[in-house]
Parts: structure tokens; C-alpha cells; sequence
């Protein structure tokens, strides 16, 4: 069995190279950065999931089994100052692979990574693969679209194609830009006395929390399944921003009025208040489940934020 | 007062050109981007071109919309402007994102860079609803299904304008319109195709219409009526989102009837399937049959819209409906014929 990641050097992308690889895959991987970690077997080619010559060139070469798209821009701020580079880089490329699957590799299974930022508020969550769709930003509307062009690729044309619909989920390995990798680093710094404040946005945002290498089991088994479907990929709860971040100044002993300063630069427009999953389907029909709890993944986080600043 | 400057994406189409006289005739000064190409068609304005500013870009190119909306500083922008033919959008899915989807999202930004207070209407459609058994009649509430990569285009685009609504405070609207139609319809859209045939007929210029699905229900309104409703969203209090249509449904095997009983044939209807053809009772000659290649690969089956809240919110109806849309399309291709 041959897979074909894109954005292998993300968090997503390298647990699902790790993954497959010890299922005993052969793993290609592309990405645009120069140098990647060194996992053992995995084929890197660097590239750019935008440029479409380049992607055909690479899929018809090396005519893999399974395409994993989790190649994206990933921020959701900064996708409302660069609206167009989210659109290049999140829908045209789903659209060109589709086309050439259903042009010329139709056997080839394909899963695209979606995303809870599909969801808000109104109807009330938790949201499953029927609720509606109504997305808030540059980054939510290029992953709508991509989601509907998955389906209308496999209505109409009987590819095998799938989107995982992923609530949040992080690791140690998730990107600084993102909320829970800042908060750790923030405030492991500040014990270090490396700094005095963190800097925060809006706490109230209430969202469902899940484990990167636990996610990315579910992928693969999505496209082991006789029919091509989509599944919401999530643990069912919720809890707020300020509930984590209390969480991590707990483990460090230190105090939120002393540590913690609001800024409003960093209050999103137009966020949606609490989104959850119903991840009943995928657990019903094809028995995946989360291992790991927010609260062990945090303390992995807080752990491996420790070492990397070194001592104790 | 000077009068107001409008900035019109896609004038050399159908909407387009409506729109364009529609505002001449509110005294609005009247700008249009043309795209530059060997084999473009303008005929639709030809009659308009001392009256209007005519401006060579594209959706695709931002640099030029940023300067154009910098030049002209307009007070209305209506982006008509798109790869509107769905059976196409098979064949072009790169394109019509390129420029359904991507060149709304460039206009916003083209507004929100140059920081000009001007109002903007996006050109939605019911092809985002995707004719989902059991959501008819379809409102501003219904949720998108939409099954083409023209539908997949446009609801990037209603979602990006809707986005740009609520983060930015724009006096952005999207008109999710259903099918309009007109003698200025393009060819290769089948209600025309079907009132140009029938005109021909008549005048045994054609032998045989060949159509695909011939029971696709579709809510057909009058491209005229149509235009004004877009008018009367920028001029309301506040920027929101309408679904325009007549509120009946018809199918094309229907339309094909009203058209040849305009241009005084009689189809009768025998066969099924792929095999049915539709035959003038008087001489049993064959007028209609029904040709797979013209089958969508994914089939929109059912749509007939809500238009309440726009009549409700901006007082807006449509004054033509089916039948005499028909009519009204029939005498102009026989009109063109006798030219």
C-alpha cells in the first residue's frame, strides 16, 4: 500500500507518516519546507501543494494508493489578511487532484482534510456530517467549498473520496500560531522568567478538544471502508479556552492575575462561540475512538515545552 | 447632485445589459469591465456604447480591479461577471473557481484595500441549492447542496460576500437569483435553445431540437425583473441576503410546448427515456429528441424558490411569468429571423 501526504512536515501530516509507516506503508510525502525531520522511510519531496503542474507531475509518477490531503493554510486569523493564498493553497488544489483522479488514476482513494470551522453557533451544535454549513472565515469558506467539491467528485464521477471533518485537535507538535501551543510556551517562559505577561484574546470561545495522533488513526479507516463517506471527527466535549489555559497555570504554579493580559488585537472577528462534535458515525460505523484526554495531552505538551527550554 | 457611478463586472452579458439600462435610465453614470478577447461578443450593448464607460480587465487580474475601483471610485459595484454555464463547469472546474469564486474574493479585497465606500452586489444562484429533493420551495434559509463545480464556485463566493459583510461592516448583498431568462439569453442555455428552435421551425430552418433532460423543473423568471430586484438590495437600509425567483415551477418538456404552441405547432409526446421524441401532431414529423450529451453528469432536478422575503423586505415582484416569458422569447427569435 502506497500513500501520498501533503503537508507532511504539520502536526497532522507527521503522526499520519508515523502511522502509516509502522502499519508498514510506503509513505511519500511532500511539503514546501527544505528540510524535514528524519523519519525513517518516509519518502520526502519537496513542492508546493499549489502548484498544480508540479502535484500532477508527482501524483502520476508515483501513482500512490491513497492521497491524504492535509496540506493547508491552517490559521484561521491570518486567513482574513491573506485571502486569496488560503484559496490557492486550501481549494484549488483539491479541485486539480480530483480532476486528475477522475480523469486518469480513478482508483485512487482520497481524503481531504476538513474542518469544524465549517460550523457555527446557529443551528445548536454538537454538529454531525448533516448539520449545516455556515462558514465564518476566508479559511472556513475555501473548507466548505473544498468539502462540497469532494462530494460532487464522488456523486458524480464514483471516486472514492472522503472528507474527515476535524474538530480541533494538538500535540506537542502543533504550530506556535495556534492557541494551546502558545498558552504552553507563554507560560513556560514566564516560569522560566523568560518573560512576565501572556497575551490573550477572547477566553470564552468554548471548543472540542482532541489529540492529534489519535485523529489521524481515524483517516486510514475511513478509507479502508467499502463505501466513500464523510465523518466528524471529535471526542463530543467541550471546554472553554480560560478552563485550559487555568489548567497549564495550575501545572506551573502560577497566577492568572499576575501572568495573564487581555488584547483585544488578538479577539478574532466574528468567532463562532462553542463548537462541538457528535462523533457517533465514525465511532458507530467504523469504531474509532479517542485515547487520549485534553488534560494528558496538555500535560505532554507542558512536559515537552519543559525539555526544549531545558533544566528542570 | 452628481449622479451615481456604477461599476458593472460581466456588462456584455445577459444581466449585464439589462442592468446597464436600468441604470441609464436612473441617470446613474454607468461603467462596465470588457474582457479582452479575439472573439468577444458585445452585441448585447452595442446599442449602450456612447452611453456607457467601457474598461478592459478581468476577474482574474486583481492589480487591474484594484485600479479600475481607484479610477472610477464607484458608489454601487454589481459583480455579474462569471463562468455561468454549469454543464461546462465539468470541463472547467480550475477556471470557474478561478473566476466565480476567486474574482469575488478579489473585488472585496479590491474595496476593502482602496478603502472606497461603495455597495456591492454578488450575482448568487439557486444552483447552489442543488435541487434537493424536499427543501422546495428554497428560501434564504435553506441549506446549500450545491452538485456542480458552477454551484461548489458560487458558494465560495455567497460565502466569502457574506463573510466580508460581517467582519468588514461592507454594504455587501447576495441576490441568490433563479433561473432568468430573455431574448438576450446566450445560445447554448437551454430555454433559448429552445425558442430559437421553434422560431426556425416555423420557418423550416430546422429539422430536429435535440435537449437533455427534458424533466428538469426549473423556476423561470424574466431577466429585466430580475435586474431591479439587484437594484433595490443596494438601496436598502441594510446589506442582506434574498432569494429572487417566481415561485412556480416548470419543466423543460413544458417550456417546449409553450414555445412551439407560440410559433403555432403542437408537440404531442411519445416514447421514453432516451428514447422519447416530441412530434408536431399536425404532420407526426419528429421536432424534439433527446440526447445524452446534453445531460449534465450531475443532474439538478428540482428547484423552485421562496420570494418572500424579497417582496416582503424591498417590495420587489416578478411582473412576467412563465407564459409570457415564452412568448416574449419566441417573438424575438422569430422577429430575428425575419431580419
Amino acid at each position: 500500500m502506497k500513500a501520498l501526504i501533503t503537508g507532511v512536515l504539520g502536526q497532522d501530516g507527521s503522526y499520519l507518516a508515523e502511522y502509516l509507516l509502522a502499519k508498514g506503508y510506503q509513505v511519500v510525502g511532500i511539503d514546501v519546507g527544505s528540510s524535514h525531520s528524519s523519519l525513517p522511510g518516509l519518502e520526502y519531496v519537496q513542492g508546493s501543494l499549489a502548484d498544480g503542474e508540479f502535484m500532477n507531475g508527482l501524483l502520476i509518477e508515483q501513482r500512490p494508493d491513497e492521497i491524504y490531503n492535509l496540506g493547508s493554510v491552517s490559521n484561521v486569523s491570518r486567513s482574513f489578511d491573506r485571502p486569496e493564498e488560503t484559496f490557492d493553497v486550501n481549494l484549488l488544489p483539491v479541485i486539480r487532484m480530483l480532476e486528475l483522479l477522475r480523469r486518469q488514476l480513478k482508483s485512487v482513494k482520497f481524503l481531504q482534510a476538513s474542518s469544524s470551522e465549517m460550523f457555527r453557533q446557529e443551528p445548536d451544535p454538537p454538529f454531525d456530517e448533516n448539520s449545516l454549513i455556515d462558514p465564518c472565515s476566508p479559511y472556513a469558506v475555501s473548507k466548505a467549498a473544498a468539502y462540497h467539491l469532494v462530494k460532487i467528485y464522488r456523486n458524480t464521477y464514483n471516486l472514492f473520496a472522503c472528507n474527515a471533518v476535524l474538530f480541533n485537535h494538538t500535540s506537542p507538535r502543533h504550530s506556535l500560531d495556534f492557541f494551546v501551543s502558545k498558552i504552553v510556551k507563554g507560560l513556560v517562559e514566564i516560569k522560566r522568567g523568560k518573560k512576565e505577561k501572556l497575551k490573550v484574546g477572547n477566553l470564552d470561545i468554548e471548543k472540542d478538544w482532541g489529540y492529534a495522533g489519535d485523529y489521524v488513526k481515524a483517516m486510514p479507516l475511513i478509507l479502508e471502508h467499502q463505501q466513500p463517506d464523510d465523518y466528524v471527527i471529535g471526542t463530543g466535549k467541550y471546554l472553554s479556552l480560560k478552563t485550559m489555559l487555568e489548567y497549564v497555570l495550575n501545572k506551573l504554579n502560577l497566577s492568572y492575575n499576575k501572568v495573564v493580559e487581555t488584547d483585544p488585537t488578538l479577539i478574532r472577528p466574528n468567532e463562532p462561540k462553542r463548537v462541538y462534535s457528535d462523533p457517533s458515525k465514525i465511532m458507530m460505523s467504523l469504531g474509532w475512538r479517542p485515547e487520549k484526554s485534553i488534560e494528558q495531552v496538555l500535560d505532554m505538551m507542558i512536559e515537552a515545552e519543559m525539555e526544549k527550554q531545558g533544566g528542570k | 447632485m452628481a449622479s451615481k457611478r456604477a461599476l458593472i463586472t460581466g456588462i456584455s452579458g445577459q444581466d449585464g445589459s439589462y442592468l446597464a439600462e436600468l441604470l441609464l435610465s436612473k441617470g446613474y453614470e454607468v461603467n462596465g469591465t470588457i474582457r479582452r478577447s479575439s472573439s468577444f461578443n458585445t452585441s448585447r450593448i452595442d446599442h449602450l456604447f456612447d452611453k456607457i464607460k467601457r474598461h478592459y480587465s478581468d476577474l482574474t487580474d486583481s492589480s487591474s480591479l484594484n485600479r479600475l475601483i481607484e479610477k472610477i471610485q464607484p458608489n454601487e459595484i454589481y459583480n455579474l461577471g462569471a463562468q455561468s454555464h454549469v454543464k461546462i463547469s465539468f470541463d472547467v472546474p480550475e477556471y470557474t473557481a478561478e473566476t466565480d469564486a476567486v474574482g469575488t474574493l478579489r473585488i472585496l479585497d479590491a474595496i476593502r484595500e482602496t478603502g472606497i465606500r461603495t455597495k456591492f452586489y454578488q450575482a448568487s444562484t439557486s444552483e447552489m441549492f442543488g435541487g434537493m429533493p424536499g427543501t422546495a420551495p428554497q428560501n434564504e434559509n435553506t441549506p446549500f447542496h450545491p452538485r456542480s463545480p458552477y454551484g461548489a464556485a458560487k458558494l465560495y463566493a455567497h460565502w466569502i460576500t457574506v463573510n466580508y459583510r460581517e467582519s468588514y461592516g461592507l454594504f455587501a448583498c447576495s441576490g441568490i437569483l433563479f433561473n432568468h431568462e430573455s431574448p438576450r439569453r446566450g445560445e447554448n442555455f437551454v430555454t433559448r435553445k429552445i425558442t430559437k428552435s421553434a422560431a426556425r421551425f416555423v420557418n423550416n430552418l430546422q429539422d430536429k431540437l435535440l435537449l437533455g433532460n427534458l424533466d428538469a423543473k426549473r423556476d423561470w423568471g424574466y431577466a429585466p425583473d430580475y435586474v431591479e430586484a439587484m437594484w433595490l438590495m443596494l438601496q436598502a437600509n441594510k446589506p442582506d441576503d434574498y432569494v429572487i425567483s417566481t415561485g412556480e415551477t416548470h419543466t423543460v418538456r413544458e417550456f417546449c410546448e409553450k414555445a412551439f404552441t407560440e410559433a403555432g405547432v403542437k408537440l404531442g409526446w411519445k416514447g421514453k427515456g432516451i428514447e422519447e421524441k416530441g412530434y408536431d401532431t399536425k404532420t407526426n414529423k419528429i421536432v424534439v429528441e433527446v440526447n445524452p450529451g446534453y445531460f449534465r453528469p450531475a443532474e439538478v432536478e428540482y428547484l423552485l424558490g421562496d420570494p418572500s422575503k424579497a417582496g416582503k423586505m424591498l417590495g420587489w415582484e416578478p411582473k412576467i411569468r412563465f407564459a409570457e416569458l415564452v412568448k416574449i422569447m419566441v417573438a424575438a427569435d422569430i422577429d430575428e429571423l425575419k431580419k
